[in-house]
C-alpha cells in the first residue's frame, strides 16, 4: 500500500494546503484527496509540480507500506 | 457537430413518441368516461391493438359490443402499456440529455437503462394475454402471444446498463486521480 506523506512535507515546509494548491494550480479538494489518501492515483505532472514547489523528491511524498 | 445533430434528431423523435403516448392516453380517458356514461359508445377500437400502434377510430354501432369486464380489462391493459411506453421514452430522453450535456458517465445512466429493461419486461408480460368478450352473442376470445422482440430489447437494455455501470465506475476512478 502506498501512503502519501504530503501533510508531513507541508509541515516541514511550513506551508498550507491552500497555498500549495494555488502554486501548482490544482483545486484544494483534489489536493485534499491526495493528502488524506483517498486518491486512487496521482499524475506525474501533478507529482512533479508538488515536488518542484516543496523542493523534494517523489520518495519524500510517497511511502510504500507492506 | 454531426453527433449533436443525431442527438437532436433522437430527442425530437422521443418527444414526438412521448406526445403520441399522451395523446393516446387522453383519447383513452375520453373513451373510458364516455363509455362509462353510455355503454354503447366506442370512440376507439381497443381490441388487441396493444403495442402495434393500430388505433382505429370507429363510428357508433360499428364496433361489436363487449362485456363491461372485457371493456375495462382491455382499457386498463392498454392504459398501463401506454404509461410504461411513456416512461420508457422519458427515461431515454434523460439519458440523451446527459449525453448532450457531456455528463454521460457522471449521471447514473446504468440505473436508467435498468429501469427501461424492467419496464420492457413488464410490457412483455402485459402484452402476452389478450381477452375479448363480445355481447350479446357471448363470444369469448382469449389468446396467448409472446412478442419476443420486446424481450430482446429488454436484454439489450440490461447489457447497456452493465456497460454504463462500468463506464461510471471508470469515471469515478478517474475523478480520484489527482
Amino acid at each position: 500500500m502506498i501512503r502519501v506523506e504530503l501533510d508531513v512535507m507541508l509541515a516541514r515546509r511550513k506551508m498550507k494546503l491552500k497555498d500549495l494548491a494555488a502554486a501548482i494550480d490544482i483545486s484544494v479538494t483534489n489536493l485534499s484527496l491526495l493528502k488524506t489518501g483517498k486518491a486512487k492515483g496521482v499524475r506525474f505532472e501533478t507529482l512533479a509540480a508538488i515536488c518542484s514547489v516543496l523542493d523534494c523528491q517523489p520518495g519524500d511524498l510517497l511511502v510504500f507500506e507492506a | 457537430m454531426k453527433s449533436n445533430l443525431y442527438l437532436r434528431i433522437s430527442a425530437g423523435v422521443l418527444h414526438f413518441l412521448k406526445g403520441m403516448c399522451v395523446l393516446a392516453l387522453g383519447l383513452m380517458l375520453y373513451d373510458g368516461i364516455r363509455h362509462t356514461i353510455d355503454p354503447e359508445f366506442y370512440f376507439v377500437r381497443w381490441e388487441w391493438y396493444g403495442l402495434s400502434g393500430d388505433m382505429d377510430f370507429v363510428e357508433k354501432g360499428e364496433y361489436p359490443a363487449q362485456s363491461t369486464f372485457s371493456y375495462y380489462f382491455n382499457w386498463v391493459q392498454i392504459a398501463i402499456q401506454l404509461l410504461l411506453m411513456f416512461m420508457i421514452w422519458n427515461t431515454l430522453l434523460q439519458v440523451l440529455r446527459s449525453v448532450s450535456s457531456f455528463k454521460t458517465f457522471m449521471v447514473d445512466n446504468s440505473r436508467h437503462f435498468q429501469r427501461i429493461a424492467h419496464f420492457l419486461v413488464i410490457l412483455f408480460f402485459l402484452n402476452m394475454f389478450h381477452f375479448f368478450h363480445k355481447t350479446p352473442d357471448d363470444e369469448l376470445t382469449m389468446k396467448w402471444d409472446a412478442d419476443l422482440s420486446i424481450l430482446f430489447f429488454a436484454l439489450g437494455a440490461y447489457v447497456l446498463a452493465l456497460i454504463f455501470k462500468e463506464g461510471k465506475r471508470l469515471a469515478d476512478d478517474q475523478n480520484l486521480i489527482v
